[in-house]
């Protein structure tokens, strides 16, 4: 008997149906399948109204990405599975099916301005070892398939206007650029830089294997921190000096220390939210009991030094 | 009455985003006109996307790196069915062309830090082709940023549909789809470039997009421009044979593999002992795309019909990235087949698969065809290749001639004074053709169409053709076109993403060039580079020396031999076959 893998994939044309609904296939399995073969088997034999996109194959145009099984993958990259569902990316506008519009993402994105040198090499070719090449090249493999959009929890709770992975990692290939004078600096801390947790989830699902923690976030921080104390060094200081007086990490007392009274009051209507559903905690609560511990482990206050 | 369409003015209507498409807006744009891009796919795409990126220029720092030597190599390459003109040009530009790219940011590899590295291929005489990495979707993007900093907008799903022409003449723009939406849109321009080569998709088996359907042959052809050489399609040796998505995604070149490769048939025969017993596996892609053809058509390949490459005696730890030594080809064989056919340890099942178009429609040293307004740049233009391509040279092709395109384009754009009022008759007759997909109720569905045209010429008009099986091909196809097609039907009435739709649209187009295609390999009855006929299997210097020419001669497709421009270099020079 042919094994079959059974399919529920996400339906909606904004058009015409009220409500998206979810639609079940039955595709005889065999071996070595990916998520596109299952698409393009439905596509030839069950139904050519579904729309799904892909162009390339090869894990370069990045317009493949959907959710499987609640994941974010490319189906030229996935393996299909026996009881799978398909669904389109989230945050973006839905075409039709798991067809998402992405331009308003892909805008921001490629808004990063280009290498911009001081003036035209006068040298040609312009004298650059290859070493440096093969780091400049890193972050440029991405390819912007959104799949790190679709994981990041920063841009979960920020919404994907704010915290776009695929964008710092455009301006980390950039900043760790000699001959870019473009402040990137400044670029990449408008784009919430410090916002990343470095749980590296965004790493799991990218098809390029771009270290992001350590080659763009840790690259970009590092950036930051070589410019003085800005926006990101306030905000690491006001997290450490929390530490250090009250043994625990207070939301609203970091974002004041860190962002200003000015930005504060900006997120007011999210702390109104926290306040109504009781998680507002007050930056004025007592140290913790066990306190000069933890001040043993993180150590003196830049001040005691 | 006019239908409901939406009319978009531009100085110049680039139409393909790839590598050609780009440059040349960046060229219009730098001039100060108004430009507009229109990608069927979103953005990056194309063939260059997907290509390694290998650019061939001279720079002259490796002893016998000569402007001539290029030109030489490509000459020979094309068995000197190409336009000596336009490669001129290209040996000539195409230095400057990477210092430009480099000025617009992209990163080549280098020896020395002022050093471009530089490697060697088939049919060079000394290593010419520079690299960005074995990917080139950066040079994509790089040009992308630029070309926007110059102003150019770009539409993304859009596909157009055909060209316009004034009473003159004179191309006015493109009707065109939104493929989001579904509205149909009319693009006014002052001229328009054509740089939607690829064609790849005609084939059951392709390294191509899946937006390679030949449009750009087909619009040019139909309104009238000249196309050349098209019989002349390009192979690979080597495609991914399964995941069946994958059917046909470059795997790598034999030489890329190590120094022991071995390839077999089912018997485990090595092969290529019967077609190049001195070469072997180290032949050109077209006698070792050909060899593999025959061998799984004569059923000595696989039960999945392929050949087997056996690495296993190759000393696996002479790469960073294992035997394969590009990163991408290495990760992609990795995750669909598994860690040990990465790594070379167990055998590897390949296809031939079609990768390249080397005919296409006919330009001069300005880019223009042979229709006033319209120009051509990248894969849609030829004859640069003649009958066979250097590697390298295709990427380096869009660089030179989408530059050219370009300039050349913004310069009539300029001075073209007075703006067309709409041709609605024109718009609403496109308009109705569009739309015609939808009145069907059942017959065929696109899809269907599609894998038939792809099968025809896989089976009669791919890597090894005969006098019998064209004619069979063309019979068949105008079967297609004629009690099929008119029975085309869709699945969904939605005008949102309907890839049905397209694919309406694309059949169109395939239909189209398969038949030129055919027809061209049916006229050239010899055995050329990339063309070869089992039943003309030598090659004949005395008759073969034209390039072939197609015309739209009130629907039907008008074959002729026209001379070849052999400005610097005539056939004798070289002794026979190069």
């Amino acid at each position: 008997m042919v094994k079959e893998i059974t399919v529920s994939i996400f339906r909606y044309d904004p058009e015409s149906d009220k409500h998206p609904s979810y639609q079940t296939y039955s595709v005889p399995s065999k071996e070595r399948m990916l998520v596109g073969d299952v698409l393009e088997y439905i596509h030839e034999n069950l139904d050519g109204s579904l729309a799904y996109r892909w162009e390339c194959r090869m894990r370069l145009c990045g317009g493949c990405t959907i959710l499987i099984n609640g994941k974010p993958g490319l189906i030229c990259r996935e393996q299909a599975e026996p009881s799978m569902t398909l669904e389109p990316l989230p945050f973006l506008p839905i075409v039709r099916d798991l067809v998402v519009d992405r331009k308003s993402l892909l805008d921001k994105i490629y808004s990063v301005p280009p290498l911009t040198r001081q003036k035209s090499p006068v040298r040609l070719p312009e004298p650059i070892a290859h070493e440096v090449i093969l780091g400049l090249r890193v972050p440029r493999q991405c390819v912007q398939c959104l799949a790190c959009v679709a994981v990041c929890p920063a841009t979960e709770v920020l919404t994907a206007d704010l915290f776009l992975p695929p964008k710092l990692i455009q301006i980390a290939g950039f900043a760790i650029d000699d001959r870019d004078t473009v402040d990137r600096v400044q670029e990449s801390e408008e784009s919430n830089l410090f916002d990343c947790a470095c749980c590296h989830a965004c790493e799991e699902v990218c098809p390029h294997e771009i270290n992001i923690s350590e080659k763009v976030i840790t690259a970009l921080r590092n950036k930051t921190y070589e410019h003085g104390i800005g926006r990101g060094g306030r905000y690491i200081k006001a997290f450490y000096d929390a530490l250090q007086a009250k043994g625990k990490v207070n939301a609203s007392g970091i974002l004041l220390r860190s962002q200003g009274y000015l930005r504060a009051i900006m997120k007011a209507p999210q702390g109104i939210r926290l306040i109504a559903r009781g998680k507002f905690v007050s930056p004025f609560g007592k140290p913790i009991p066990d306190i000069e511990d933890i001040r043993t482990i993180i150590g003196p206050t830049e001040q005691e030094k | 009455m006019r239908r409901d369409y939406t009319t978009i003015t531009t100085d110049v209507l680039i139409i393909g985003a790839g590598a050609a498409g780009l440059r040349a807006a960046v060229e219009a744009g730098r001039k100060g006109v108004k430009v507009i891009i229109l990608n069927k796919a979103s953005f990056p795409s194309g063939s260059s996307n997907i290509s390694g990126g290998n650019m061939q220029a001279s720079f002259g720092w490796v002893a016998g790196d000569t402007k001539e030597n290029h030109f030489r190599d490509t000459v020979l390459s094309s068995k000197y069915l190409c336009d000596q003109s336009l490669v001129e040009i290209l040996v000539e530009e195409a230095a400057q062309r990477i210092f430009d790219l480099e000025e617009f940011g992209v990163l080549f590899s280098r020896t020395t830090p002022d050093r471009y590295a530089q490697t060697m291929g088939g049919g060079f005489t000394v290593p010419r082709s520079v690299m960005v990495g074995g990917r080139c979707d950066d040079v994509l993007r790089v040009l992308y940023k630029t070309a926007t900093g110059y102003g150019a907008r770009m539409y993304e799903q859009v596909m157009a549909t055909d060209l316009l022409r004034n009473q003159d003449g004179a191309v006015i723009g493109a009707t065109a789809i939104d493929i989001v939406t579904g509205n149909f849109m009319f693009f006014k321009a002052r001229s328009t470039i054509l740089a939607n080569g690829p064609c790849g998709r005609l084939f059951k088996i392709t390294a191509n997009t899946r937006s390679a359907t030949g449009d750009g042959f087909a619009m040019a052809y139909r309104c009238g421009a000249k196309l050349v050489n098209m019989e002349f399609m390009l192979f690979l040796p080597l495609g991914f044979i399964y995941p069946e998505f994958m059917k046909g995604v470059v795997l790598g070149e034999l030489s890329s593999f190590g120094e022991n490769t071995k390839a077999l048939n089912v018997l485990g025969e090595r092969f290529m002992q019967k077609y190049a017993p001195e070469t072997m596996e180290k032949s050109t892609r077209d006698i070792s795309s050909r060899a593999s053809y025959l061998e799984i058509m004569e059923g000595r390949g696989t039960p999945s019909g392929g050949i087997i490459i056996d690495n296993s005696m190759n000393n696996l730890e002479e790469s960073e990235n294992g035997p394969v030594r590009n990163v991408s080809y290495y990760r992609i064989i990795r995750d669909c087949l598994g860690g040990d056919t990465a790594n070379m340890k167990d055998l590897l099942e390949a296809t031939p698969t079609a990768l390249y178009c080397l005919g296409g429609i006919k330009i001069n040293k300005r880019c223009e065809t042979s229709v006033p307004g319209l120009y051509a740049a990248g894969e849609a233009e030829a004859n640069l290749h003649g009958a066979n391509r250097l590697a390298g040279n295709s990427v380096i092709e869009t660089q030179v001639f989408g530059t050219r395109a370009g300039y050349y384009a913004a310069d009539y754009a300029a001075g073209v004074t007075t703006p067309t009022p709409d041709p609605v008759e024109l718009i609403n007759h496109e308009y109705e053709q569009s739309r015609s997909a939808f009145d069907g109720r059942s017959g065929f569905k696109p899809i269907q169409l599609k894998k038939e045209i792809q099968d025809i010429m896989w089976n009669k008009v791919g890597i090894v053709r005969n006098g019998e099986g064209l004619i069979a091909a063309i019979r068949e196809l105008e079967g297609i076109r004629q009690d099929k097609m008119p029975t085309l039907y869709l699945s969904s009435a939605s005008k949102r993403y309907n890839y049905e739709w397209v694919e309406a649209m694309e059949v169109d187009n395939m239909i189209t060039v398969a038949e030129i295609m055919s027809r061209c390999a049916l006229m050239r009855q010899e055995s050329r580079g990339a063309h070869y006929r089992s039943d003309f299997s030598e090659t004949d210097n005395a008759n073969g020396l034209y390039e072939s020419m197609t015309l739209n001669q009130n629907g039907t497709v008008q074959l002729s031999k026209e001379p070849l421009n052999t400005s610097k270099m005539i056939p004798e020079d070289a002794g026979p076959d190069g």
